[in-house]
């Protein structure tokens, strides 16, 4: 027993705390804060006023700047869907009820936009391309892809062409040619293959589902016609498989209905769609 | 009334005397070396400001104080993970691999048992051992009795020798 006493002393007279500073260098750090001090108790109040006076000019400058830097290009109504040409040439293809900014920089050439709603981008190679939507951005150089995002809680990103590199929920995602990802709430789907058809058919309305609980269909479909929806709970996570084609609300309700068993109730004036069992 | 220059003087002296056991009591507390260089600045820094309040030999004590009270306002209680750097020489003569392996595996074993040991126990043991304070500064550090101290020391070497002991 006392041999492992003197060990464990031994050892502990060999210990050296870790520390970035000698105490040398502590002391000049310390003396350089001492120096600085008291000259700080000696600003004035003047001073302390223009200080303030210069930080709200330059905030309002950066203000103007900020608001000024992304000029809208186009928004779509509901069911409406619209092309849309870059200056660099780069397409843009804007779906139902989506907005659509963009701030493309002269001087070094930066190319960025803002999204709200759902987008399919065709993308000339060049400078990076950054698109923030809501609850993320992502970056490409020159590709095709194309997002869903009305709201941060549902966010869906599919690749057709080349490499995207996504930002969502503080998480970055990779997706190449073929993957596709998807964001409800807190979870994110994927990336996962995709069949870039069943993408592109979007363009035309043509939504391919696999396995897609009626809450998602529901959610997209809500946000897509700029509808809020209630649902009986137990229907929630019931899965559809098959294809609608999303260009008229009535249609799409209709079909989805006959092949789930389900009742829906369309309250045009509370833009409301109310859903239940059969 | 002191002097200005006076004044830094008798700073520049408590520095020298006592910022190495603040710094290496903030390590003990946090096991975070960066967050200790930090905070050993803001001690002293506090220290200077009320320095017309302060007792000569009252002022370890009262770093420490400062120091804790610094840690624990930004600081919840949590698991710590002292990693010091061992700095013996290898002996004379030749060491086998086996020997140190030997060595690291019970070095190893070591350090995580101190990380363990609970708060008090872990920095009044390390106080005594490492910065070689007496049990009496200890005791007035922390406003305790000197039979505290002991039970805390012995109560380290106890649990030391148990987490260890065993497999040597």
């Amino acid at each position: 027993m006392k041999n492992i006493e003197e060990k464990i002393d031994q050892q502990l007279r060999s210990y050296q705390v870790p520390t970035g500073r000698t105490r040398e260098q502590a002391w000049e750090l310390l003396s350089q804060k001492l120096d600085q001090a008291p000259k700080q108790r000696q600003r004035s109040l003047t001073t302390y006023w223009l200080m303030g006076a210069a930080a709200a000019i330059v905030l309002a400058f950066v203000g103007l700047f900020q608001s000024g830097l992304f000029t809208p290009v186009t928004t779509t109504s509901i069911a409406m869907q619209q092309t849309v040409w870059l200056p660099d040439s780069s397409m843009v293809v804007l779906n139902s009820r989506s907005t659509l900014k963009s701030n493309y920089q002269i001087i070094g050439g930066k190319r960025q936009l803002k999204l709200e709603g759902e987008a399919y981008f065709k993308v000339k190679k060049g400078k990076p391309f950054i698109v923030s939507f809501p609850g993320g951005t992502l970056k490409v150089l020159g590709t095709e892809f194309n997002v869903i995002a009305y709201s941060k809680e549902d966010i869906r990103i599919d690749c057709t062409s080349g490499k995207v590199q996504v930002m969502v929920n503080n998480q970055p995602v990779i997706l190449v040619k073929g993957q596709g990802m998807h964001l409800t709430g807190n979870e994110l789907k994927g990336p996962y293959s995709i069949d870039q058809e069943e993408v592109q058919g979007r363009l035309n309305g043509i939504y391919v589902w696999h396995e897609e609980s009626l809450d998602g269909i529901f959610a997209y479909i809500g946000n897509r016609f700029g509808y809020t929806i209630s649902m009986t709970p137990s229907l929630e996570k019931r899965n559809f498989s098959g294809t609608l084609t999303l260009n008229n609300l009535r249609q799409s309700l209709e079909v989805l209905s006959g092949a789930m068993q389900i009742k829906y109730t369309i309250d045009d004036s509370l833009k409301h769609i109310s859903i239940e069992a059969q | 009334m002191h002097l200005v220059a006076d004044e830094r003087k008798w700073f520049k002296e408590i520095f020298d005397e006592h910022h190495d056991y603040i710094r290496n009591y903030l390590y003990y507390l946090s096991g975070d070396p960066d967050l200790s260089d930090d905070l050993v600045q803001d001690t002293f820094l506090k220290l200077w400001e009320i320095r017309e309040k302060v007792k000569q030999e009252s002022v370890l004590p009262f770093l420490f104080t400062i120091a804790r009270h610094l840690y624990f306002k930004s600081h919840r209680r949590k698991a710590v993970h002292l990693k010091f750097f061992s700095n013996w020489e290898e002996p004379a003569k030749e060491v086998s691999a086996e020997y140190v392996l030997e060595m690291k595996e019970f070095d190893h074993k070591l350090q995580q048992a101190l990380s363990q040991l609970p708060e008090k126990t872990r920095i009044a043991f390390l106080l005594s051992r490492m910065d070689e304070m007496s049990y009496s500064e200890i005791a007035t550090s922390f406003g305790l009795s000197i039979k505290a101290i002991e039970k805390h020391i012995s109560k380290a070497k106890k649990i030391l020798r148990e987490q260890i002991g065993h497999n040597i």
